[in-house]
């Protein structure tokens, strides 16, 4: 469930896993209430030196599922009434809709005034803190339910509908999805109640805190973190089933599980599903109809719903029929009507999916009973494919059960293994499944596969975007084939996910998001790791590769080497690269921290002298902290040539004198023979010399 | 400073030096000894200059002859290739002579002469005295010029030594593992090829 308290984790070192909705998990909404916050520490964090978070003081009746609301207080301005949002750490937030929003005093939307990251002693470690201003007169719903506020079918529309869809009409000119619209989440400025706003939106992923009654049918079968981005279509239906709820005060669903909800949305349409156990004043029917309508192309925008409030008529109303059958397939004890809710059943029961599938009935009830030959001829070609690839994994049971659920309801996310995502949604699903499960073994999978190619080539329909997803899953995949560093699902998570904190170990309490965060956390981290270990990792690798703009493609090589010492060398040249471009000052501790991983790579010199040189001229570097010197150090060209070449002169001069001696040692008898020989020279030699002189004074005296 | 470079990890490899490896040398005659054809060639020079030199001057021929005997004995007795020993006592036994050659050439050119001096039992003893000190030449020298050598030897052996030890302590064992990988493959050659 979503609602975990975060300060239940307080102290621990890694983010609340268990405050994660499950893969399949119920609504935030339908889950049970939190329980009260564990005991919190008291004092103040400060964020930009202006706005004091008391973390003693909590706000429980302005937490959302996945963030947990605290007082704030304005040093310069204490009359302002301020609250703000810690967000789940390792949960990717809307750090691009913040840029937008903060400071935009947009009608309908609770304003937000700043937002960062700050050490948050409760969780131990550093989270991402947005602060807004407080909505006096609490929630909307709340205050129903309370019975302080009821708004009849005549005040509805003014106080309650126009305000809202202002709002909408507001963030959609910035051309952001809202995708938290829900009745929980919308708010009375004013403590008269007069004044109502939409909430929070960029603590979490878009439609993450989303109960699936507020979700279009196909982004309601995505898990929480994989229901994508959406877009205007979604906010509208949002708003519809929030209005709902709002001129009812409360949930007309509310004993309906979330999952026969969804199957009654399949098989009547979400108008007739939601409103049908609602008493609805006349008059809103027809908008609500037009906003929950099924069909993205027919479903009203805010054009129709402003000129609605505005007393216009409306287009008048079109309603896809939905799909069913004459009679129905017997699947897990459901008798299906609709091959919607057949495929969300064969995705859901995978053990016996495969018995179905084969089963002859399948396609012969989609041939004669849903009349849609196209699926029956789906479904038979994504066995007869499997079939050709019996021993890979395109032939496997999971492959197949995808392919088939694809082609029995196109529109539904994309399900593989239990993951299931709409394809604008695959980064957040892909973060919260490693976030959950430690590993992202299913969504590489779904990449390297291609899973997602399948999804495209069954939809009959063309949307903006789909070819730029198409050309993003291939590269995507490129990066997934790369093994060495950089690569691997980590750089597929950080690309996906430009507001991921980088998840190493190493520096995940330090959320650092940003890639002029790396380098300051890991210096920080340099004090209280194991400095043996390296300062790089697959994942502080794949976010550099990520979210660094340079080429860094020698530098990745370089790291990914075998060898020790060319490794070591990559690292340095990877970090010195890094601080050189980003302009980031004196890292001590970082430097410190690399100077002593640097034995591998100073032992790639051959002469010791040069070996010792560098060896005592670390330290002095390290007190500077740069590492571009330290690199220079390490591997100046320069240096390396004149290494090289006084290492091949050694060779030569090694060589030549072990020739020598064994030319003067010879072996044996050799050596006596030839010693004697010489000597033997030798004195012949002087016999002769002697003869000669003596010949010489003999003729010269005769002469004389 | 500029963009901190990648190393290319090729530039740092050294190449191994190539070492000398002695060839073996063609099979050739000794230096200095004659083929079979040439040394008959030269016999046959010698006896007719010697034939000559009897006509011309019969007493220098006379003493050169039995002056020279301890030189004849020798060539004949010393089998070794540089004939060391026929060179020191010839050279010495002709300074034992050269002085009677002297006399017969300048003062009483006979046969008489000649006959006279090598029947003089002191010239005989000086001529063969000088042959004599040839010899000892020949077996005295070679045992103090071989110990000269060998203490030369063992000097520049340790000096050699001594540099390849700083070689190493500076370059590191490598450097000596290429010499070994040099020697390794002539030997790995060898061993490879097929046993007749």
């Amino acid at each position: 469930m979503a609602e975990a308290p975060i300060e239940n984790e307080a102290g621990q070192d890694m983010p609340p896993l268990d405050a994660l909705p499950d893969l399949e998990s119920e609504s935030p909404s339908e889950a049970e209430p939190a329980p009260p916050p564990a005991e919190a520490g008291s004092g103040l964090v400060l964020l930009h030196d202006r706005y004091s978070i008391d973390t003693a003081a909590p706000i429980p009746e302005l937490d959302t599922p996945s963030a947990k609301a605290y007082k704030v207080e304005d040093r310069r301005d204490l009359g302002r009434a301020l609250f703000s949002l810690v967000c789940t750490p390792g949960l990717p937030t809307r750090i691009d809709v913040m840029d937008e929003l903060k400071d935009m005093d947009l009608k309908g939307l609770l304003p937000l005034v700043e937002w960062d990251k700050v050490d948050w002693p409760l969780l131990g470690q550093r989270s991402m803190i947005v602060i807004y201003e407080q909505p006096l007169g609490g929630r909307v719903l709340a205050a129903m339910e309370a019975g302080f506020f009821k708004p009849n079918e005549y005040e509805f529309p003014r106080r309650i509908m126009d305000p809202l869809v202002n709002g909408l009409k507001n963030v959609a000119a910035l051309n952001i999805p809202h995708r938290s619209i829900r009745p929980d989440n919308v708010f009375f400025m004013d403590k008269d109640m007069q004044v109502v706003v939409l909430g929070d939106c960029v603590t979490v992923p878009p439609g993450f805190d989303q109960p699936p009654l507020f979700e279009p049918i196909d982004r309601s079968m995505a898990q929480p973190g994989g229901r994508g981005l959406g877009g205007l279509p979604e906010d509208m239906y949002a708003l519809g089933a929030t209005f709902v709820v709002l001129m009812l005060g409360y949930n007309p669903n509310v004993n309906i599980s979330e999952e026969n909800m969804l199957f009654a949305k399949m098989e009547q349409g979400s108008y007739a599903a939601i409103c049908s156990e609602a008493r609805l004043p006349v008059a809103l029917l027809e908008a609500l109809r037009g906003m929950l309508n099924d069909s993205i192309e027919d479903r009203w925008m805010l054009e129709e719903l402003t000129g609605w409030l505005s007393g216009q008529k409306p287009p008048p109303l079109k309603q896809v029929p939905v799909i069913k059958s004459d009679f129905s397939y017997l699947f897990e004890g459901h008798n299906h009507l609709s091959p919607r809710t057949l495929a969300r059943y064969l995705s859901r029961h995978r053990e016996t999916a495969m018995q179905a599938i084969k089963d002859d009935a399948l396609v012969g009830w989609l041939r004669k009973g849903v009349g849609e030959a196209g699926r029956a001829d789906g479904v038979r070609a994504a066995i007869e494919t499997a079939a050709l690839h019996k021993d890979e994994p395109q032939g496997s049971d999971e492959y197949v059960i995808s392919k088939v659920c694809m082609a029995l309801d196109p529109q539904a996310p994309i399900r593989y293994k239990g993951l299931a995502f709409m394809p604008d949604g695959f980064g957040p699903a892909m973060a919260v499944e490693l976030l959950r499960h430690g590993d992202a073994t299913v969504a590489t999978e779904v990449l390297d596969y291609e899973i997602p190619l399948n999804w495209y080539a069954v939809q009959k329909t063309v949307f903006a975007g789909a070819s730029i997803q198409q050309v993003e899953y291939a590269q995507l995949r490129g990066h997934l084939s790369v093994g060495g560093m950089g690569y691997g699902y980590e750089r597929c998570l950080y690309e996906l996910n430009p507001s991921l904190p980088c998840q190493s170990e190493i520096i995940i309490k330090d959320y650092a998001y940003h890639i002029d965060d790396l380098l300051p956390a890991l210096d920080a981290a340099a004090s209280r790791v194991d400095t043996k270990t390296k300062p790089m990792d697959r994942h502080i690798a794949g976010f550099i590769a990520a979210r660094f703009d340079e080429d860094i493609l020698p530098h990745l090589k370089a790291l990914a080497a075998p060898n020790e010492e060319t490794a070591a060398i990559g690292m340095l040249s990877l970090l010195a690269f890094l601080q050189w471009k980003l302009r980031v000052p004196s890292l001590f501790g970082l430097s410190s921290w690399v100077g002593g991983l640097l034995g591998p790579a100073i032992g790639t010199y051959h002469s010791r002298t040069t070996r010792r040189e560098i060896e005592k001229e670390i330290p002095r570097l390290v007190r500077k902290g740069s590492l571009p010197e330290l690199f220079d150090l390490i591997d100046n060209a320069e240096n390396r040539r004149i290494d090289a070449q006084g290492y091949e002169t050694a060779c030569a001069e090694y060589a030549d004198a072990e020739v020598e001696i064994r030319d003067i040692e010879g072996s044996g008898m050799e050596l006596q023979t030839k010693a004697e020989n010489t000597a033997k020279q030798a004195a012949a030699v002087l016999s002769i010399i002697i003869s000669m002189i003596v010949i010489s004074i003999l003729f010269i005296a005769e002469m004389l | 400073m500029a963009t901190p470079p990648i190393p290319d990890r090729d530039k740092t490899k050294t190449e191994i030096p190539s070492i000398p490896v002695a060839k073996t040398p063609r099979a050739a005659p000794a230096p200095g000894q004659a083929v079979p054809g040439q040394r008959l060639s030269r016999f046959i020079w010698f006896i007719l200059i010697s034939i000559a030199m009897v006509i011309l001057s019969p007493p220098t021929m006379m003493l050169l002859f039995f002056g020279l005997l301890p030189s004849f004995v020798a060539v004949i007795i010393d089998r070794t290739e540089g004939k060391y020993a026929m060179f020191c006592v010839l050279g010495m036994n002709f300074s034992g002579v050269f002085p009677y050659l002297t006399d017969v050439w300048f003062d009483d050119h006979t046969i008489d002469a000649a006959v006279r001096i090598m029947t003089d039992p002191f010239d005989l003893m000086v001529i063969y005295g000088a042959a004599a000190f040839g010899w000892l030449i020949y077996v005295a020298v070679p045992p103090f010029i071989l110990t000269f050598i060998s203490v030369m030897s063992e000097r520049r052996v340790t000096t050699l030594r001594d540099n390849q030890s700083k070689i190493i302590e500076e370059w590191g064992d490598s450097v000596a593992s290429v010499l070994e990988t040099a020697d390794q493959e002539p030997a790995a050659e060898t061993g490879a090829a097929p046993s007749p």
